[in-house]
């Protein structure tokens, strides 16, 4: 199993025991003051996109809202109607990143903007929150990870089911599971299993209309705006608000919208967030050009043999969540293993992940889930949605981040559809 | 003339012939491109290489069958051609290496040059995506100059990605309008096409901002060596500052990519420039940028620069100067941090603390970890805390708990906590223990906390000594640990705190620490608990635990909920609202009938509904519980309440009882929500109701809906709809208002027919006069007066499945007959004389060595409501009583004659019998078996 394991890094320290252990510790001229965050100004943040998700971002804590965007000029006034009076709305996102007075840009638009407002959010100086899936491809996401480093900037990726609370049918936190992976005690390589049966149900009403009619674009919508970077279509309300993720090219529909919740805490138990799968393997009735369907069954392999099955029909009825050579963990955690709550509970925690975004924005650490392990997951989303499309099993190189001898899926990592978007 | 005519006719026979040979090759081709239509969209991929390798054989003519059919959006449905052109598309790109992609590529050549319309143009051009070569790059530039249809081709040029396809997008640039010509060029920049330098050099002053901003953008893409001067240009006009142009941002690319290419020389004098140029608040993202470069490029040698960085006053940019320190670090430059820190002020010494957390270098936890433990600076305490973490546990635990022993920043004692919660494990708990004692109490709360995480449940004795403390944290850390610690040897120890407790929190980890104990103990505590609620005072104490008893507690919590005191009354009634089975249904049921209390009587209507959708029974049983609080509730939401509840439970009668609710003022959108939930299928299943009655009910609603996902279930119901089977689905039986629709009883099946039409009106007659005397209509029920005969439906019924709800007073006694027949037995179960006690529902008549009695009682009390779903095909009968089966498809006999078997018509008959006798909700969907 490859993991970062604690006790590697916590080497023995000879030279410095005998020190360590004899210093005397004087007491502190000043204790407690002001507390840890130093006294600046609030944090400040905009939202771009008010329509659904949007609407989440609005009162997350630990930041002033000053600003809002949207290409819907009915999302902006109804939102603007129930915010501040100092709060001011725009229908075009690029004059929000030209205010210097906004730390953060929540990004809750449908995902074919993410890449590119993440990465132009990043030049201009701004720190990023961005609604999942990171990007709607694999080439995006290598950009939005190499803007933010290079720009200095955070970001988070709005899903938190490695850091925070019970995790869908485990009804537990990931950290306990974490815990009982890293310490060995199932073997490797290790299975995952997302089905219902191991409470994570795949959300097949994200389906796209094959044939929609032209509709007239309503007048409150910039329809030019929302559509960006993908490639014109006719208007059809389905393909906006609410309906986008049952189309390619805005997202990928079920698991689109719940592939990185259910996938990114996976990845981090099996300790992949530097990593990505060498093979994705698809069951799926063919696919549309446009419209998403459902899928059966897609497979995702590691360089070590674990791997992360979706089963979008629930087929293995006696799944386990995760299984290895020495124990299962099922849905409720229940265990193959004897007392494993307990177990889980003895041992010590998995190493801190920042979860408070406003912490990582004024300390600058990183946060639990950043721009480079949720690019690794939304990676895993996204070569699924690629095999889905072409129907057929992919080979992945991790490191160059390209899929092996095969033309066609690299035309879909990089989808030069951004070109169109010059405005 | 002769001759004439016959030389006419052998034309003409020629020229038909020739026509119909060629339409016959025609209908082959059809007939081909017809019978793979037919299989799409494919189920199964298995079969999709050969199906596509068949629709490559038929050659271009025949994929332009496949394109003849494709119409423009909205005007035919052509999907089933998409599916084909999309996926053949796919498999001819994905083996261009191996089979002749010309056919494919060659027919959507063709198609985009015949089609008229726009978005059907644009079709074929994305298809390219996939099996576009060279040979497209013809009718693609065609495109490039077209406002309308410059995009989909500049995108197909792109993913073709040949020098060809590269020319062909600058030759339109060169003359294409400002708008066109940004896009153009963004292509060529992703395209990384080095003869468009000279152009962009060009562009790049263009006097239009978007094709300079374009330009240089595309310039940094392609990273040429010669563009560095226009590049760097652009940048010193803007500044170094986020202008229209964006250059800054465009050089700042252009050094990368160099960097990426191993131009490492030129990547740097940009870095270095940068580091010059960009020095205002708003330009330090740009100067990290120049950091990030620098670093990577230079490694150790940009070092010292570093350091002199990180006395920037802005920590935001700090933070990015000490990833790139971080960046390939060395332990020979390691020292240098460890000095910088030394020299470093407040927030920055928490920064390189971070930084330098998980090095293994003895000098770094000597001279760095250690002196920030004790730093005056409580960020960098907090910094120093975390990084113990990753240093050995000998040494990181004797500091975590100095620091603990004089902490009070709150910030800091979370610090130390969770550092702690990374370094124990349970072999820790002894040494965490020992350590208590000396500790001051802020320390003592987060040495509690991290017992009770490890779950030290040997520490009981000395955790639980601290609820005693006067220190109220320390106290509560204590409480709070009780859950956690607790076992089976320290119960009576935590039921006596119980009484000694008063803070309601604290009252609360007591409790749970007795259920925790009660839950994982292998015997039986119940007693103690019983006479824990026996002997305290404060009987709410004990309350909320009982739920973890079961049945036995019972008695206890309605004892309580009767009692004088409210308060107690109100901690009753919750731990009712817990209860671990369906057994609280009734005292809860009872409360709302009968308490005075409005609040009480108000909680326990919530609870109960509460309970009723949490429990497992039945759907059916469900029904009929919930049902049962509509008349008893007192608000238009408690009415929304029973309405939402009932939400849950997919079956026609639930949607029936909803649609009553329909037009009702307050409760429509609530209604109309829920009955469409009922009604459409769950997502990815196919548990749709179907029927005339469904799709009435759901029309009448579809319009109150409201909510965020209105619109898409509306679109949803639309879909539904559509696809609905057209078959009749259950009728009523039964108006609610009077008797019509059904008649009296006349003989039996066997004597009808045996009497003559005349004979059987006459009779009929007399029989239905006699049926208004016996059976009547009262309150949307049909009531039984106590003397007379059967009710029969007019109409005759083969093969079918009825739902009706039915009650019987005390000793009451009924049935149904099906097909003219007795029985579908009906009693009060106490009626032990007669056998009743095996339950309702069975077939009472049917002949000796056949099934008389049901599986199981399943009947409710008499007075109560029960439901009855009958599916009768053939003689073969099943029946649902309450959600349970109690008649596995078994045989009706014929009660009449007993040789022959059941008729294969007849009358649904609800049997007179006894008194008290009411029926309702009665539904009957006739079952096509023919």
């Amino acid at each position: 199993m490859e993991s970062k394991n604690k006790s590697t890094r916590r080497k023995f320290l000879k030279g410095t025991l005998a020190t360590g252990a004899g210093i005397m510790i004087v007491p502190r001229h000043v204790l407690g003051g002001n507390g840890f965050i130093a006294p600046s100004d609030q944090l400040t943040k905009a939202v771009i996109g008010v329509g659904s998700m949007g609407q989440g971002h609005l009162g997350y804590e630990g930041t002033k809202l000053v600003a809002i965007c949207d290409a819907d000029g009915k999302h902006l006034s109804d939102t603007l109607s129930k915010v501040g009076n100092d709060v001011k709305g725009y229908r075009d996102f690029r004059e929000v990143l030209q205010r210097p007075d906004i730390d953060i840009v929540h990004i809750a638009t449908p995902p074919h903007w993410h890449g590119i407002m993440s990465v132009m959010a990043a030049e201009a100086g701004k720190d990023v929150w961005c609604e999942k899936p990171m990007t709607r491809t694999i080439g995006e996401g290598k950009r939005v990870v190499e803007a933010m480093k290079v720009h200095g900037r955070m970001f988070r990726l709005n899903t938190w089911f490695r850091f925070k609370g019970g995790f869908y049918g485990m009804q537990n936190h990931v950290q306990k599971l974490k815990k009982v992976v890293d310490s060995g005690a199932l073997g490797g390589p290790l299975k995952v299993t997302l089905s219902g049966v191991t409470g994570f149900n795949w959300k097949f009403y994200w389906v796209g209309k094959e044939n929609l009619a032209p509709q007239a674009v309503p007048e409150q919508l910039d329809y030019n705006m929302w559509l960006g970077p993908a490639p014109e279509k006719p208007y059809n309300a389905h393909r906006v608000h609410q309906t986008f993720r049952g189309y390619w090219d805005y997202d990928g529909g079920g698991l689109g919208d719940m592939g990185q919740h259910y996938i990114d805490p996976v990845q981090y138990i099996l300790g992949k967030d530097n990593d990505s799968p060498v093979k994705v393997e698809v069951d799926t009735p063919q696919q549309h050009y446009d419209a998403i369907g459902t899928w059966r069954r897609i497979t995702y392999t590691y360089a070590d043999g674990s791997q992360i099955i979706l089963d979008g029909e629930n087929k293995d009825k006696n799944a386990a969540f995760i299984e290895g050579p020495n124990g299962k963990i099922y849905k409720g955690f229940k265990s193959t293993i004897p007392n494993l709550e307990r177990f889980a509970d003895s041992l010590p925690d998995p190493e801190e992940q920042i979860s408070v975004f406003s912490e990582s924005v004024r300390t600058r650490q990183k946060f639990a889930l950043n721009e480079e392990n949720g690019h690794r997951s939304a990676t895993i989303v996204n070569m699924g949605i690629v095999a889905l499309r072409l129907g057929r099993t992919l080979e992945f190189d991790p490191v160059k981040q390209e899929f092996i001898n095969d033309e066609e899926a690299n035309r879909l990592v990089n989808q030069p559809e951004r070109t169109s978007w010059a405005y | 003339m002769r001759k004439i005519n016959i030389k006419l006719g052998l034309v003409l026979l020629l020229i038909c012939t020739s026509l119909s040979v060629s339409a016959q090759i025609n209908k082959t081709l059809d007939t081909k491109v017809a019978d793979i239509l037919t299989q799409l969209p494919l189920e199964n991929l298995g079969h999709s290489d050969k199906l596509m390798q068949q629709i490559i054989d038929l050659k271009t003519e025949g994929i332009l069958k496949f394109c003849d059919l494709i119409v423009p959006l909205g005007t035919g449905n052509d999907t089933k051609a998409r599916y084909a052109i999309e996926s053949v598309a796919i498999y001819s790109g994905g083996l261009k290496s191996i089979i002749e992609n010309s056919t494919v590529e060659n027919a959507l050549i063709q198609a985009i040059k015949s089609a008229k319309n726009n978005e059907v143009k644009t079709f074929y051009i994305e298809r390219l995506r996939y099996c576009g070569t060279d040979a497209s790059v013809e009718i693609l530039r065609s495109f490039l100059s077209d406002e309308k249809m410059y995009k989909p081709a500049l995108t197909a040029l792109s993913f073709i990605g040949s020098t060809k396809a590269a020319d062909a997008i600058i030759n339109a640039a060169k003359g294409a309008d400002n708008s066109i010509k940004a896009s153009l060029i963004v292509a060529l920049g992703n395209l990384k096409y080095e003869s468009a330098l000279s152009s962009l050099h060009q562009w790049a002053n263009s006097e239009s901002v978007l094709v300079q901003e374009k330009s240089l953008a595309a310039l940094a893409e392609i990273s040429s060596a010669t563009s560095s001067k226009v590049l760097i240009g652009a940048a010193d006009n803007a500044a170094y500052k986020l202008d229209a142009s964006k250059a800054i941002i465009s050089l700042i690319h252009y050094a990368k990519r160099l960097q990426e290419e191993g131009q490492l020389k030129l990547s740097t004098s940009i870095g270095k420039l940068l580091l010059k140029n960009c020095k205002e608040e708003e330009q330090l993202h740009f100067r990290a940028a120049g950091v990030d470069l620098l670093r990577s490029n230079l490694g150790g040698a940009f070092n010292k620069t570093l350091l002199k960085e990180i006395k920037n006053s802005n920590k935001n940019y700090r933070g990015a100067v000490l990833a790139a320190a971080l960046n390939g670090l060395t332990s020979k430059k390691v020292t240098s941090w460890v000095k910088a820190y030394k020299k470093a002020k407040g927030f920055t010494k928490a920064q390189i603390v971070a930084m330098l957390q998980s090095r293994d270098e003895a000098i770094v936890f000597d001279n760095v970890i250690i002196p920030s433990v004790i730093d005056e600076d409580v960020d960098v305490r907090i910094a120093g805390v975390k990084a113990l973490v990753y240093a050995d546990k000998g040494v990181a635990l004797p500091l975590a708990f100095q620091m603990l022993a004089s902490a009070t920043n709150q910030d800091e004692l979370n610090a130390i906590e969770g550092s702690l919660l990374r370094i124990c494990s349970a072999d820790d708990i002894v040494a965490l223990a020992n350590y208590l004692p000396k500790l001051s109490n802020n320390g003592k709360v987060v040495v509690l906390h991290v017992l009770a995480a490890r779950k030290a449940t040997d520490q009981f004795e000395q955790i639980v000594a601290f609820v005693k403390s006067d220190d109220i944290a320390l106290k509560s850390a204590a409480y709070g640990a009780l859950p956690s610690v607790s076992s089976d040897s320290n119960l009576s120890v935590i039921i006596d705190l119980l009484d000694t407790t008063s803070d309601s929190k604290n009252i609360k980890s007591v409790q749970n620490a007795i259920i925790g104990v009660l839950d994982s103990s292998k015997k039986d505590n119940s007693q103690l608990i019983v006479d824990a609620y026996r002997n305290i005072e404060q009987k709410e104490k004990v309350l909320p635990v009982l739920s973890a008893l079961g049945s036995m507690a019972l008695d206890l919590v309605v004892n309580s909920l009767n009692s004088e005191n409210e308060n107690e009354q109100m901690v009753a009634l919750v731990a009712l609202s817990r209860w671990r089975n369906d057994d609280a249904l009734i005292p809860l049921f009872e409360t709302v009938e009968s308490s005075k209390n409005k609040e009480i009587r108000a909680k326990a209507f919530s609870y109960y509904l509460a309970q009723v959708r949490r429990s497992k029974l039945p759907n059916a049983q469900k029904l009929l519980l919930i049902k049962k609080m509509m008349p008893l509730s007192a608000s238009i939401d408690e009415q929304k309440n029973v309405i939402r509840s009932v939400s849950g439970i997919k079956t026609f009668s639930a949607l029936v009882f909803i649609s009553e609710y329909l037009d009702v003022e307050g409760l429509t959108a609530t209604a109309s929500n829920a009955a469409i939930g009922i009604a459409l299928p769950t997502p990815g299943n196919k548990n749709g109701l179907s029927g005339k009655l469904v799709r009435e009910i759901v029309k009448n609603s579809v319009n109150n809906l409201t909510g965020p996902d209105s619109q898409y279930t509306k679109i949803n119901v639309r879909e539904f709809l559509e696809n609905m089977p057209d078959e009749e689905g259950f009728v009523s039986m039964f108006n609610g208002k009077n008797l019509d629709g059904w008649k009296g009883l006349v003989g039996n099946p066997i004597s009808r027919a045996n009497m003559s039409e005349k004979e059987l009106a006459k009779q009929q007659a007399k029989a239905d006069i006699k049926m208004l005397e016996s059976w009547g209509v009262k309150d949307d029920k049909i009531v039984f007066s106590g003397h007379g005969s059967n009710l029969c439906s007019a109409k005759d019924y083969a093969d079918f499945e009825m739902i009706v709800d039915w009650l019987i007073t005390e000793k009451g006694d009924s049935g149904i007959y099906l097909r003219g027949t007795p029985q579908v037995q009906i009693w009060d179960i106490s009626r032990v004389d007669v056998g009743a006690q095996v339950g309702s529902g069975g077939l009472y008549n049917n002949s000796k060595g056949n099934i008389k009695t049901p599986l199981k009682v399943a009947d409710n009390p008499v007075n109560e409501w029960n439901t009855f779903r009958i599916t009768m095909i053939g003689a073969y009968v099943t029946i649902y009583l309450n959600g349970e089966l109690v008649v596995d498809n078994v045989r009706l006999d014929n009660y009449w004659k007993r040789e022959i078997p059941i008729f294969e018509t007849g009358a649904i008959e609800l049997q007179a019998h006894g008194n008290g006798l009411a029926f309702r909700n009665i539904y009957v969907r006739e079952i096509n078996t023919k």
